[in-house]
């Protein structure tokens, strides 16, 4: 009897464990996905996790199908940007900027905001603030310590502002600050993609479209897509604020609570002293933050009883978000028109760009081909869609651009 | 979903508009250009 008793909690104890580790998880993930809708909302791609190590003119290969990464992107709140295969240096910055934020024909961008030369003596150590501006809206979350105090974000302001309030139950706000973007027009980069593409066309050759079968015995064809980074947003720092959602000692707080009672700001009624006292209490706790968290450079703003707001910097500023666009990989290893990463995985109508007319003679035996039978312009449409997504017949017809295209869809759908 | 096609011979101009009338487009511009080809925009 004993034994199964304790056969029962430790079945108990074991399916509380999971549970818990269930829970932190999800809130981590709803955290991460919180944090990443903000970026989406200001229709920027999110970065996750938050890295200084992506620059306009990366090129990323992308081998999973549009629906798939849709549903990633919805699921997750991010795309995965992990297979890198080229760092562009690309070029037009001085006449995209008109000589300004200090862009000459010279500069090789971001390095020149990264490493300013000569490298500034004291903090900050990087010239972002002669960039373009940014801003984005703020974020508010909520967070129990023991499920979720560590962020799944780089913001060490939460752990150590819970900390501050003593509490592990609180309601937070994040306004990324310092934020900087730069990039290029599609129709500067798109060029240079293909100057690169035309260098390496044995690599990319080995990504054309290819015929595979599935389990049904359906055949369909796996597209692969360059997607091109063509501009960044970058962050300097959040201000985070904290709001203990927890009441302690049976005390009753309606509507604000006192200031800095706390943290003991002495026992005078005057408000100079008050204010001189506050902000010397202000000015312990930040040196008080900084040597207990080292690598972090967090400064308090103000705090009370039941908040605190910080101001955190990162050591270097970080790429929180992107815009990018994708080029299919067409036959022999030739890109296919430019299309919006954010329209594609967001399933926006595209406007395709205009292509300049050339038919040959496949476009007429598509024709013909169309007319014979009513159910072949689903069919059409249905191979187009993975090779040319959001691309018309009547301008995969009559387009320069879908020359091999139409010679591929000639041979796949053995149109006579 | 607009699309367009650039530097048509005025001779293929009813080609391409039939193609869209056929690919069941909502509205169908047609503009000469300087040069003296056509742009075909269709929404579709």
């Amino acid at each position: 009897m004993r034994i199964r008793a304790f056969a029962a909690l430790v079945a108990v104890l074991c399916f509380a464990c999971k549970s818990l580790d269930h829970q932190r998880e999800e809130q981590l993930e709803r955290v991460a996905k919180d944090w990443c809708l903000t970026i989406r909302a200001s229709q920027v791609l999110p970065v996750y996790p938050l890295t200084e190590d992506l620059q306009v003119g990366d090129i990323f290969l992308v081998d999973q199908p549009i629906e798939d990464e849709a549903e990633a992107l919805e699921q997750d709140g991010f795309l995965p940007l992990d297979n890198v295969i080229a760092r562009m240096e690309p070029t037009g910055w001085q006449q995209f900027y008109a000589s300004a934020y200090g862009v000459t024909s010279n500069s090789v961008l971001p390095s020149q905001w990264q490493f300013p030369q000569p490298p500034p003596a004291s903090a900050p150590y990087t010239a972002w603030a002669n960039a373009p501006g940014a801003a984005f809206p703020s974020y508010t979350f909520q967070v129990k310590q023991g499920q979720g105090a560590t962020l799944a974000i780089p913001i060490q302001s939460v752990p150590v502002g819970l900390s501050l309030l003593g509490t592990g139950d609180a309601s937070g706000t994040v306004n990324i600050s310092n934020a900087s973007t730069y990039g290029l027009p599609i129709t500067v980069l798109s060029p240079q993609v293909d100057d690169w593409a035309m260098a390496n066309l044995d690599f990319l050759r080995t990504y054309a479209p290819r015929v595979t079968t599935d389990k049904k015995g359906k055949s369909k064809t796996d597209q692969n897509y360059l997607r091109v980074v063509y501009r960044v947003y970058v962050s300097g720092g959040v201000n985070v604020s904290l709001i203990s959602n927890q009441s302690r000692g049976g005390r009753v707080d309606a509507g604000t609570s006192s200031a800095v009672q706390l943290f003991d700001a002495g026992g005078t009624t005057e408000s100079a002293n008050a204010a001189q006292n506050y902000a010397s209490v202000l000015s312990s706790l930040s040196k008080s933050v900084a040597s207990t968290t080292p690598g972090a450079n967090i400064t308090v703003s103000s705090a009370s009883s039941r908040s605190v707001a910080m101001n955190e910097t990162f050591p270097r500023p970080l790429v929180i978000g992107f815009l990018a666009f994708d080029r299919p990989i067409q036959d022999g290893g030739v890109l296919g028109p430019p299309m919006s990463t954010h329209a594609r995985v967001t399933k926006q109508n595209i406007n395709a760009a205009a292509t300049n007319f050339g038919t040959d003679a496949n476009s007429d035996r598509i024709r013909a081909w169309l007319d014979s039978d009513p159910n072949y312009r689903q069919k059409l449409r249905d191979w187009l869609a993975p090779h040319a997504p959001n691309v018309a017949i009547a301008t995969f017809l009559n387009g320069d651009t879908y020359r091999q295209l139409r010679a591929s869809a000639v041979k796949e759908l053995a149109i006579p | 979903m607009s699309q367009s096609v650039t530097g048509i011979p005025a001779g293929q101009v009813g080609q391409v508009v039939q193609d869209f009338v056929d690919d069941g487009a909502e509205t169908i511009i047609v503009e000469k250009s300087a040069d003296g080809t056509f742009t075909v925009s269709a929404t579709i």
